[in-house]
This record gives structure tokens, C-alpha cells and sequence, in this order.
């Protein structure tokens, strides 16, 4: 162990735990063989869940469970356990991250799947067929600005010759074991006792992103792995006392960064607010906080830099998620309507439903917890770790405050997404604590140790729980509105009649569901509307009644060739209750928001041609030089 | 080690370019390169510590900055105006992994020079420690690199559980994937075919006819017989039954037959069931007013939409040659449809 990274506080040495040296294979080949049998068992459970779930039989979800904790209990016992040496440690926690790969790995093992996968993968195919970046993406606008992803996946694609998809599953799954082992070494940052570091890293992923949205084809999954890292290195940079190693932690975090900024704008983000955390607590715990300010300010740089230059639209795009919920929410505190009730229409079982309400409590538990043992320890520990440590508490706590932006519309999903950052804090505050409860008792199974395992089990599965929604962790028959079923054999075949008759690129209006399989195998450029594109009003306009000027002077300008009709939208409501986006003016009181007329009407007007008909898809090509013809019906 | 991670990437990236095509071979090459790239950025920025607490730190280094290493090439080659294809990429990794190993070969260099520059210094018998000096003795300490026992010690941690993962993993999903699976809804479409599919305006239909190209698919559905009809102005004015195969695509042709010359815009529908396609059509005059698409010129090139017929960028070519008068009677002619 280096001197630069001792502390203190905790005895450890040269990465090696002490333990009996005679015998020490016992270790390692028990949990190997342990560990391969509960692996096996549990993939072979989360298999079963979602035959079950794709026949539609009950118990998926109590099976998924089993699955997934007859491997992850028994994986966070060698990783935290007393006699484990270092280098078993760093196995189950590969291991681990491998296993918990596993349920987004079987839920889409042939190609994408999540509503942010098909845009992420249809851009990556674009680079690799036209081997340019910054191209605009139809289905979410933002990311051609961001292609650090896209052009790792498309750079191995190509010089390999493996598909997007695989390379992109490499990748995903690379990145999936750094950011587990990034939590371990950044914890590792501060105390250099390899049980915390392991505890860190097995509390993090108790959080709700790391079994599906961090592993699904996006920015972020492989963004945030990077991050862990690039804060290590900050944190390293400074620990160090001489220049040299400041310098080279310094130049790793720059790099790294670097790359975050190319990648993913919300991590890039919340980089540079941790390390803007990380220096406050240095400077008002008084510990040496000129290098912390100095990364701070560097990524800053990066980052403004970036979105000014590069993509100046970042902002637009992510302020209804935080200024439109806090908007919501100061109305939710005023009394006003317009909440979001938790788990309506869920299928989720109750005990998902309750552990999620209960994950949080048990988090604050936990939190407060590490605050005391923070305090009671702050005389003996050493400066910069309790800055660092404080760092991460106060970067723990805003994981609550976040929580109750779930309650309003626009908020929820920004807060979904910040659980997986403010979650690092609470892993690496909570991990010491958890190390102090084990060491309580000199039993190799402790009654704290069988707790604590039974917290992890809880906090994993309502986290999950809060998350995600059954559609997208679990298959089943094809759903209208949700993103995860909306590949129908249907829509698969009009989106290839389109590209095989009329070529790629073509401008088409399109629902969200239609949008995405248009927009990604039938690679298209399909938009689904927004508040100054309102192409939602086309479908919208009663029959007979005029179509608004501006919105089809619009559609002319800026050359949109197809209309595509889900008919579906006349006869269900959508999974996910959205027809086109998250603010369109359509009412959802469970009851589907268009009358079919509205949506044969264009089977009747001159300047729409019917080039393709489906029991429920219809593709619509635009003849603006028809607008106001008349048309004749009874011929002869 | 920096000339053995020198000689790694270089192999790696010469042999990908050959391999290409061969995943089998490609893949390994682009994975020795990538985290052999990755080790010399390590190398290349000084002052990173020995083994942390969990022994991952080198390697996860390494692995996170050769992943990165890949999209960082790609924005250098955009902002010079490069593809990101293969040779490029290959070019801008070489050139980075020289640069790399320049600096990780210089850097070794200079800490050796310092290392027996504190060896003369000092009486070896008068030192406490011997050998050479440990990482953070100084405050400019370098990097300690662990004897070669621990590397092998340390890969066996990384490789048995990826061993093991792959493997049940593998298993897993092969199995998954090769289980049966509920039937998928079913579909009968039908579409514009051959020139058809090109209709972007109204289609003059000559005084003998048009034949219009459509394909019918069916997918996931048994074998039925379904009418086969053609509307013209909403009524239907031919109709025969037609036997769709299961899980088949025919093309078939429809002949419509001619319409009124009054200048009108008629819809003509063809439909299996209930799938319709369509588009509008104007009867054929003896001169056409507005000059627009005719099923003549169609008719030259079956599948192919005839080049003269093409409307450049979505606008119709006769419009703007006819003479106003003739507009003018044409637009007269649609004010009493």
C-alpha cells in the first residue's frame, strides 16, 4: 500500500489481509465452487422468471428474486468476510458484476430493446455506415452531440467486424465490472481496508439503476463507470503529497474526464458537483483543498466548454426534467393536483411495492448512521479522509430529497436518474459503518452480518422495484404503449417495406412506438412531436375540420415524406401513458385518447397516399401539392 | 514491460486490419491492443500508486483508459476531417500508442536516473533499505510495480470468475434463446409495389387503363381466402377472391380501369380485408391540364418509377410549364368535383 493512500484510521497493509498463510487456497476454491453453484442456480432461476413472465404464468417475479439473491447473498458474504484475501475479494466482486449483468443480458440478448437503446443503437450503426460523428438522432435529439459511446461501440464494431449489438454488449459489460470495481477502489481512496472497499461496492449496487438502466445500451451506462474512476483518481490526486503523484492522478482524472464530457452530459455533470462537494468539505474541514478546487474548476471547464461550443441545446434538454418538477412540486406543497400515485396499475407483487417504500427508510437508517460513526471518528481520522467522507455523506444525503421528486410527473424520472449518483455517496459513507457492525462480533455468521444481508436483499429489491417498470424488467406478449413490447412483427415489417422501397433517411411524423422502430431498424428520422412541433395535432384534428396551416406549412418546409398511424391509439391506452411524449395535450383518464375517425380521416384527404395498410399500422405518404384538391367519390 | 505493451498494441493493430471479416481473430487482436494502449497510458502519466486495497487498480486503470482510448481517436479524426474506419482508427492508435510509449519509455528512464542517482549518494551499508527504493519513499515517488508472481496471482483473480460468468452466462442465454416462445400476433399487409410505391401525386390514368403493382404479405396467419377489391370514387368496381398463403409475399397487379375525364380527383382504393392501399388519379383528356404524372410513362418501366415522371424534390413538373389558361380551366374543372 502506498503512503499516499494510508490513513490512519485503519491498519491495512500492502493489499494483503492479514490470515492464516497455511491453507489459504481453502478460501478461494470454497467460494469458487460456492459461487459457481449459486451462479448457476441463479441464472438458471432468472431464466425460469422470464419463460414465466413471456407465457404469461405467475411467480416471475418471486422466481427473478430467487435468482437473483441465491448468488448476490451469498457473493457479498465472500466479499465482505473477515478471512478473504484480497485477490478473492476482487474475483467475487467480477463475478458479481458479471452476475448482475446477467438479467438485462437475458432480457435482450439479440438487439435493442429500452426506449434510449434504439436510439443509442441506431446511432452507432449510422457511424459505422457513414463513419461520421454528430449526426442528428431522431429519437432523442441530444445524443449525437454526446458520442463518446457511439464511437467506441462503432470503432470496435468496425475493426472487428462483430455487430453494433455485440460490440456494444462488450462494451456495456466492461464498463458493468468497472463501475463495481470503481466503487471498491474509490473507497479504497479513503480507507484502505479491502472489507469497506467491498462493502462499498456491494451497497452501490443495491441501487436502482445498476440492474437495468445502467446496463442498457445508453450514455450513462458507460459514462458513469468511467466517472467512479475519475473520481478515484481525483480523490487520489488529492490524498497525494508529492507533486509527481498529484501531477499523475491529476492527468488521469483530466483524461477521463475528457472523455465523460464526450460521453454523457448528466455524469458530466455530476462530476463536477462532486468534486465541487469534495472541495467545499476540504476547505471547511481544513484539509488541504487547493487541488480540489483545482480539479473542480478543470472539469468545470470541460464541461462548459463543451455544452457551449458543442452542444448548447444540453440545457433545453434537461430542464423540464428538474425546473418543470420543482415547478410540480412547489404546486404538490401549494395543494394543488397533479401528483403521480406510486405503483398505479402496477404489477408489481405488494412486497415489491412495500420494500420499495421501505428501501429508502432503510437508506436513511443507514445514512444516519454512518453520520454518527462519522463524527464520533472525525478527531482520529485523518483530514482529507474526513473531508472526503463528509463529501460523500452530504453527496449520500441528496439521494432524499430526490425521492420525493418521484412524486411528480416531470420529476420522476429526473429523480430515478440521480439515484445512481447520490447512491455513491450512501455506498461509500455506509460501508465503514457496516464493517464497524460486523466486527462487532467475532462469529464468522453474526446475527448483525444475517441483518445486514436481509437489508441488502430488501433495499436491492425495492430499489429495483422503484426503478424500473415490470415492462421493461420482465418480457411478455406484445403491450400497446410500452417501449419494451412495441416491436411487433407488424411494425418490424413496415419499418423494412419502408427502407427496402424507399431508402433510408426519410422525414416521417410518427408516434413514440412507431417512432422507435422507424427510427432505429427502419432508419428513418421520425419525430413524435414536441411543444413547437405539435405533430400530435394532425392525429388530433376531428374529421372534416382543417388541419392547421402552420403546422403543415412546417411539415412542407422542412420536408417530411411520411405519416405513420398506429390505429391502436383509437382502441387501448398506452402501457406507459404516453401516445407521442411526456406533455402532449392528450388526455389520459384511461380511456384511449383518439376516436378511430380521427384516425381514418386520412384515408380521405387528396394530399395523404396510402402507400401501406396493416391490421394496425398504416404508412401515409405527404402530397403537399394536393392541399385543398377535392376529391370525387362515385366514379362514373 | 513498456517495450513488451509497445510490441502488443503493435501487433494487435497490424493484425486487425488483416483479420478483418474474422471476429474470431479480430476481436482478440482489438482487445490485446486496446488494454495494451490502455497500459501505456498508465505508464505514460506518472505518479499512479501501487495495488489499492481491492488489487484492481492498474488493471481497471488500464482497461477504463484503452476503452476510452477509442472514442477519443474517433473525435480527433472528426475534427480533422477523417472517417471513422477502420485504417484511420488504426493510424491515430498507432500514432497514440508511440506518443504513449515515448513518454512511459522517457519517464522509466528518468526514474532510473534518479534511482541511481540516490544509490550514489548514499552508502549502500549505511541505507536501511538495500534494494531499490520503494514507490512514496520520496515525495515524487513513481509507480511501484508489483513482482511478476502477483501479476500472474492477480490475473488468475481476473480471469477465473470471467472464465466461470462467460461460461454459466453463456449457457444461460443459449438456452434461453433456444426455448420456444408464444406465437406472435399475426398480420396481412398490403402495399404499393414497383412504380406504385413511388406515387408521390396524383396519377392520370390513360383512356386504356393502368395496371398497378401491389404486394400482399402474410405473416404468423393460416392460409385464407380473402376479397380482393378495387374501389374507384368509394365504390367498388371489381372484386374476385383471393387466396392469401400462409406466412407468404405476393406481388400481384391490379388493373384499374379508365376514369372520367373531368379533371376530378377519384380515390382508388385496393384491398385485401381489411388492408387498403391507395392513392388518387384523374381521368385521362385528350390533352392533360396540368401536365401531371401519367400511367402512361408509368406503365414504360414496370418497378421502376420512369425518370421524366419524377418530381424533383416533391414538386410536380408540370406545374409552372402549363399555360395559365390552362390552369385556370383546370382549376375550374376542380371547383365542380
Amino acid at each position: 500500500m502506498s503512503a499516499a493512500t494510508t490513513s490512519p484510521m485503519i491498519e491495512q497493509q500492502d493489499g494483503r489481509d492479514p490470515g492464516p498463510a497455511p491453507r489459504a487456497w481453502t478460501g478461494p476454491v470454497a467460494a469458487g465452487i460456492a459461487l459457481t453453484i449459486t451462479g448457476a442456480a441463479g441464472a438458471t432461476a432468472l431464466a425460469v422468471a422470464y419463460r414465466q413472465a413471456e407465457w404469461g404464468q405467475d411467480g416471475a417475479f418471486t422466481w427473478f428474486w430467487a435468482g437473483m439473491l441465491v448468488f448476490s447473498l451469498p457473493a457479498a458474504y465472500w466479499a465482505v468476510r473477515r478471512d478473504s484475501s484480497a485477490r478473492l475479494r476482487l474475483a467475487v466482486l467480477i463475478g458479481y458484476a458479471c452476475f448482475t449483468y446477467l438479467p438485462k443480458l437475458l432480457r435482450n440478448p439479440a438487439g435493442p430493446l429500452y426506449h434510449d437503446e434504439y436510439a443509442h443503437w441506431g446511432q452507432s450503426q449510422d457511424i459505422v455506415l457513414d463513419g461520421v460523428l454528430f449526426q442528428q438522432n431522431p429519437i432523442i435529439r441530444v445524443i449525437g452531440d454526446y458520442p463518446g459511446l457511439h464511437a467506441t461501440v462503432a470503432s470496435l464494431a468496425t475493426l472487428t467486424g462483430v455487430t453494433v449489438w455485440h460490440a456494444a454488449l462488450f462494451v456495456l459489460i466492461l464498463a458493468h465490472v468497472l463501475l463495481t470495481l470503481g466503487v471498491a477502489v474509490l473507497a479504497g481512496q479513503l480507507w484502505p481496508d479491502p472489507r469497506i472497499a467491498a462493502a462499498a461496492a456491494i451497497v452501490y449496487s443495491l441501487n436502482s439503476s445498476f440492474l437495468y438502466f445502467d446496463t442498457q445500451f445508453g450514455y450513462e451506462s458507460l459514462a458513469i463507470g468511467v466517472m467512479v474512476w475519475a473520481l478515484a483518481a481525483a480523490l487520489g490526486a488529492v490524498r497525494s503529497t508529492g507533486t509527481r503523484a498529484r501531477a499523475g492522478w491529476s492527468a488521469v482524472m483530466l483524461l477521463l474526464t475528457v472523455a465523460i464530457t464526450a460521453t454523457h452530459h448528466l455524469t458530466a455533470l455530476w462530476l463536477t458537483g462532486m468534486l465541487g462537494l469534495v472541495a467545499i468539505a476540504c476547505t471547511v474541514l481544513k484539509a488541504p483543498a487547493r487541488t480540489a478546487w483545482v480539479l473542480t474548476a478543470l472539469a468545470g471547464v470541460s464541461v462548459a466548454t463543451w455544452m457551449a461550443a458543442v452542444s448548447p441545446r444540453t440545457g433545453s434538454y434537461l430542464e423540464p426534467y428538474l425546473g418543470r418538477a420543482l415547478g410540480q412540486f412547489s404546486g404538490l406543497a401549494g395543494g394543488s393536483s397533479g401528483s403521480r400515485t406510486l405503483f398505479s396499475q402496477s404489477v408489481a407483487p405488494w412486497w415489491e411495492q412495500y420494500a420499495a417504500f421501505a428501501a429508502p427508510g432503510a437508506a436513511l437508517i443507514a445514512t444516519a448512521g454512518a453520520a454518527v460513526l462519522w463524527w464520533r471518528r472525525r478527531s482520529v481520522t485523518d483530514p482529507v479522509t474526513r473531508a472526503c467522507s463528509g463529501a460523500m455523506l452530504l453527496l449520500g444525503a441528496l439521494y432524499f430529497p430526490a425521492t420525493l421528486l418521484i412524486l411528480t410527473p416531470s420529476g420522476a424520472e429526473g429523480a430515478r436518474r440521480s439515484w445512481a449518483f447520490s447512491y455513491l455517496g450512501i455506498a461509500v459513507a455506509t460501508a465503514p459503518l457496516i464493517i464497524a457492525l460486523l466486527e462487532r462480533s467475532r462469529r464468522r455468521i453474526s446475527g448483525s452480518g444475517a441483518l445486514l444481508l436481509a437489508a441488502c436483499a430488501l433495499v436491492m429489491v425495492g430499489n429495483t422495484a422503484a426503478g424500473m417498470n415490470p415492462s421493461y424488467r420482465f418480457p411478455g406478449p406484445p403491450v400497446f404503449g410500452a417501449d419494451t413490447r412495441a416491436a411487433t412483427p407488424e411494425l418490424l415489417a413496415a419499418s423494412d417495406w419502408l427502407r427496402e422501397t424507399h431508402g433510408r433517411g426519410a422525414r416521417l411524423v410518427a408516434d413514440r412506438y412507431s417512432g422507435l422502430i422507424f427510427g432505429s431498424y427502419g432508419e428513418q428520422e421520425p419525430t413524435t412531436g414536441s411543444e413547437s412541433f405539435p405533430t400530435y395535432d394532425l392525429y388530433l384534428a376531428k374529421p372534416g375540420r382543417p388541419m392547421p396551416p402552420a403546422l403543415l406549412a412546417q411539415l412542407r418546409d422542412w420536408r417530411f415524406e411520411y405519416l405513420v398511424v398506429d390505429r391502436r391509439m383509437a382502441e387501448q391506452v398506452p402501457e406507459i401513458k404516453i401516445y407521442f411524449e411526456t406533455n402532449e395535450p392528450i388526455p389520459h383518464d384511461g380511456r384511449p385518447g383518439f376516436t378511430r375517425a380521427q384516425l381514418t380521416k386520412f384515408d380521405t384527404l387528396p394530399w395523404l397516399i396510402k402507400v401501406y395498410d396493416g391490421p394496425h399500422i398504416a404508412i401515409y405518404r405527404f402530397d403537399f401539392d394536393s392541399l385543398g384538391q377535392r376529391i370525387r367519390m362515385g366514379a362514373r | 514491460m513498456t517495450y513488451r505493451l509497445l510490441l502488443v498494441a503493435y501487433v494487435g493493430l497490424a493484425g486487425v486490419l488483416p483479420a478483418g471479416g474474422r471476429p474470431w481473430l479480430a476481436v482478440p487482436l482489438c482487445l490485446a491492443a486496446t488494454l495494451a494502449t490502455g497500459a501505456l497510458w498508465t505508464r505514460a502519466l506518472s505518479g499512479i500508486a501501487a495495488e489499492a486495497p481491492i488489487p484492481a487498480v492498474r488493471g481497471g486503470l488500464a482497461a477504463v483508459a484503452g476503452l476510452i482510448t477509442w472514442p477519443l481517436i474517433a473525435l480527433i479524426l472528426h475534427a480533422a476531417g477523417q472517417p471513422v474506419r477502420p485504417i484511420p482508427l488504426v493510424i491515430g492508435c498507432a500514432v497514440l500508442v508511440t506518443l504513449l510509449g515515448a513518454a512511459a519509455i522517457l519517464r522509466d528512464r528518468r526514474r532510473s536516473a534518479r534511482r541511481a542517482a540516490a544509490k550514489a549518494g548514499l552508502p549502500t551499508q549505511r541505507r536501511h533499505d538495500p534494494g531499490p527504493l520503494p514507490a512514496e519513499s520520496s515525495p515524487d515517488h513513481d509507480i511501484d510495480f508489483p513482482p511478476p508472481r502477483r501479476y500472474v496471482r492477480t490475473t488468475a483473480a481476473v480471469t477465473i470468475p470471467v472464465v466461470l460468468a462467460v461460461s454459466v452466462g453463456g449457457v444461460t442465454v443459449r438456452g434461453y434463446l433456444n426455448a420456444s416462445r408464444p406465437a406472435e400476433p399475426g398480420y396481412l399487409s398490403i402495399a404499393l409495389n414497383g412504380w406504385a410505391a413511388a406515387i408521390d401525386t396524383p396519377v392520370t390514368v390513360p383512356a386504356r387503363g393502368l395496371v398497378v403493382p401491389v404486394r400482399v404479405s402474410s405473416a404468423g396467419l393460416g392460409t385464407t381466402t380473402l376479397p380482393l377489391r378495387l374501389r374507384v370514387g368509394g365504390r367498388v368496381v371489381a372484386s374476385r377472391p383471393m387466396t392469401v398463403n400462409a406466412d407468404s409475399v405476393r406481388s400481384l397487379t391490379v388493373y384499374v380501369p379508365a376514369l372520367p375525364a373531368d379533371g376530378c380527383l377519384h380515390p382508388v382504393d385496393i384491398s385485401v380485408g381489411d388492408t387498403s392501399t391507395g392513392f388518387y388519379a384523374r381521368g385521362h383528356a385528350g390533352s392533360d391540364p396540368v401536365g401531371r404524372t401519367t400511367a402512361g410513362a408509368a406503365l414504360t418501366g414496370p418497378g421502376v418509377r420512369p425518370r421524366a415522371a419524377r418530381a424533383p424534390e416533391g414538386r410536380d413538373p408540370g406545374v409552372g410549364r402549363a399555360p395559365a389558361k390552362r390552369r385556370v380551366a383546370a382549376a375550374a374543372e376542380r371547383a365542380a368535383c
